[in-house]
């Protein structure tokens, strides 16, 4: 429900897909649902305005910052039915 | 007093507990009985004068099972505070409420579980054949506790991240408050750490669980059980021990508030424990300087800092600067955590904390504040929380 209006008639928008890491952590120590350690978890503001949480492609775990601009990039990672966003650095943000 | 609050007219009578371990050996049923048994027995009470019970979720243990054990006849009251650890001290107000509305005339509160022999890693988010997704809490954690984000430590971590990016904290200044817990729990028999103090290098050296988190910043499992009794402070005065009187108890839920995952609301930190705050100082004129000593929820060391703000003992970013002044260990102006804390003695999600109030205001701890009249207690953090105000009676 919308917490301004009370309004039940709920969409989505279409994001750009572009958005600021808003913060991050890596997990070091142990495995959990069979995802091999180290990986990185961001929050991700996109430009729309909100934060949705999602991985880093591991090759940019070094280079990660706050304040870093990322973009999805989807993948069938975890079955053939299903598609994740996953995030990658923009070069140069 | 303001009238309309529970501030005072209420007081924690007897407290018991059993050993802190690793691997109890017995049920998790058998712990909760033993300690509150011991909390009856500290009370000057019999289990038949008891007739109402708390605990919080998470908890494994019946009411009914522990009444029927430990030989409580009629109940009148039951009543559990949700949100794990940070229901610790609302177990407090739901027992103050009780009495001094008449609800019942002493409640027990208690909270005992097989944490580590148990073996919960991973059980608060994988889905099993007995327990697959189907509640809009789950439906929830499917945005918000995903990609791998399914520990506790994984997302305290997140918190810390970014109040490190808004603060310029260092890590040290997360290890200074593992460096004090293991302090006093070196000095703690009951703590499962007695007598293995660590230092800041030993923090800075521990391995990396969740980055920016390393292993010292993440607390214990530990099996145990705790326990307490709650009455009138009229009934109190006629008790053994001297009462430890409820100044005042809150909850506190923040605007947007989730569990453990707030990072997508507007504000960052711990603004549901300034609504704890609010009504403590708000409701006794009390201020934070008036405490002499503070137990605060420490299952990860990053929200103890987050707290000292909360609370009103820093400003925002300071807490790093208050740390690392001293002003948090021995003979500083708000020692906290003198049972070692929960990284130190025991993690019972905060009730054992809890007791060592008590015993800091009875004037009967292991590591005791000289000169002590009141103490504060606060439940776990990131989720929806509760604190208190305990005192001698004046």
């Amino acid at each position: 429900m919308c917490p301004v209006c009370a309004s039940l008639a709920w969409d989505y928008i279409v994001s750009s897909g572009v958005g600021t890491v808003y913060s991050f952590v890596v997990y070091r120590h142990q495995p959990v649902n069979g995802l091999p350690v180290p990986y990185t978890v961001l929050v991700v503001e996109v430009d729309e305005g909100i934060r949705l949480v999602g991985n880093l492609l591991c090759d940019g775990t070094d280079e990660v910052d706050i304040g870093r601009r990322v973009e999805a990039v989807f993948a069938s990672d975890v079955g053939d039915d299903m598609v994740l966003p996953h995030w990658r650095l923009v070069p140069g943000s | 007093m303001p009238t309309g609050h529970l501030g005072g007219r209420a007081a924690i009578v007897g407290i018991g507990a059993t050993e802190f371990s690793k691997d109890s050996g017995r049920s998790e049923l058998r712990l909760a009985v033993e300690a509150v048994v011991a909390a009856v027995a500290d009370a000057g009470l019999q289990p038949g004068d008891i007739d109402g019970l708390v605990t919080y979720t998470m908890d494994t243990n019946p009411e009914t099972e522990v009444a029927r054990n430990v030989g409580i006849p009629e109940v009148t009251f039951i009543a559990r505070s949700h949100y794990g650890g940070g229901g610790a001290c609302a177990t407090v107000q739901l027992a103050a409420m009780a009495v001094v509305t008449g609800a019942a005339r002493a409640v027990v509160v208690y909270r005992a579980f097989n944490e580590r022999s148990g073996r919960r890693f991973g059980a608060g988010i994988l889905p099993t054949s007995a327990f697959p997704y189907k509640t809009s809490e789950d439906v929830a954690a499917g945005w918000t506790k995903t990609f791998g984000l399914v520990t506790p430590a994984g997302r305290a971590a997140m918190h810390a991240r970014r109040y490190m990016h808004e603060t310029g904290t260092t890590t040290e200044a997360f290890g200074r408050v593992a460096v004090i817990d293991r302090l006093y729990a070196a000095s703690n028999p009951a703590a499962f750490y007695y007598n293995r103090p660590i230092t800041l290098e030993d923090h800075q050296s521990s391995r990396w669980i969740v980055e920016p988190l390393r292993l010292l910043d993440c607390c214990q499992e530990s099996d145990g059980g705790a326990a307490l009794v709650v009455t009138t402070l009229e009934r109190a005065r006629d008790l053994p021990r001297r009462p430890v009187v409820i100044k005042a108890v809150a909850q506190g839920s923040a605007a947007e508030q989730e569990s453990m995952t707030s990072y997508t609301r507007s504000e960052s930190g711990l603004p549901e424990m300034a609504v704890v705050a609010r009504q403590l100082w708000g409701t006794t004129g009390l201020r934070p300087q008036d405490m002499q000593a503070a137990i605060l929820y420490d299952h990860f060391t990053p929200f103890v800092l987050m707290q000292l703000e909360a609370l009103g003992y820093c400003k925002k970013g300071e807490a790093g600067d208050f740390l690392a002044a001293g002003h948090a260990g021995p003979g500083g102006r708000l020692p906290i955590n003198t049972h070692g804390g929960q990284l130190g003695e025991a993690y019972l999600h905060g009730i054992n904390g809890i007791l060592e109030a008590v015993r800091q205001v009875r004037g009967a701890a292991v590591n005791q504040v000289p000169m002590l009249e009141h103490a504060i207690v606060t439940g776990g953090t990131g989720v929806p929380t509760s604190g208190m105000l305990l005192g001698t009676e004046r």
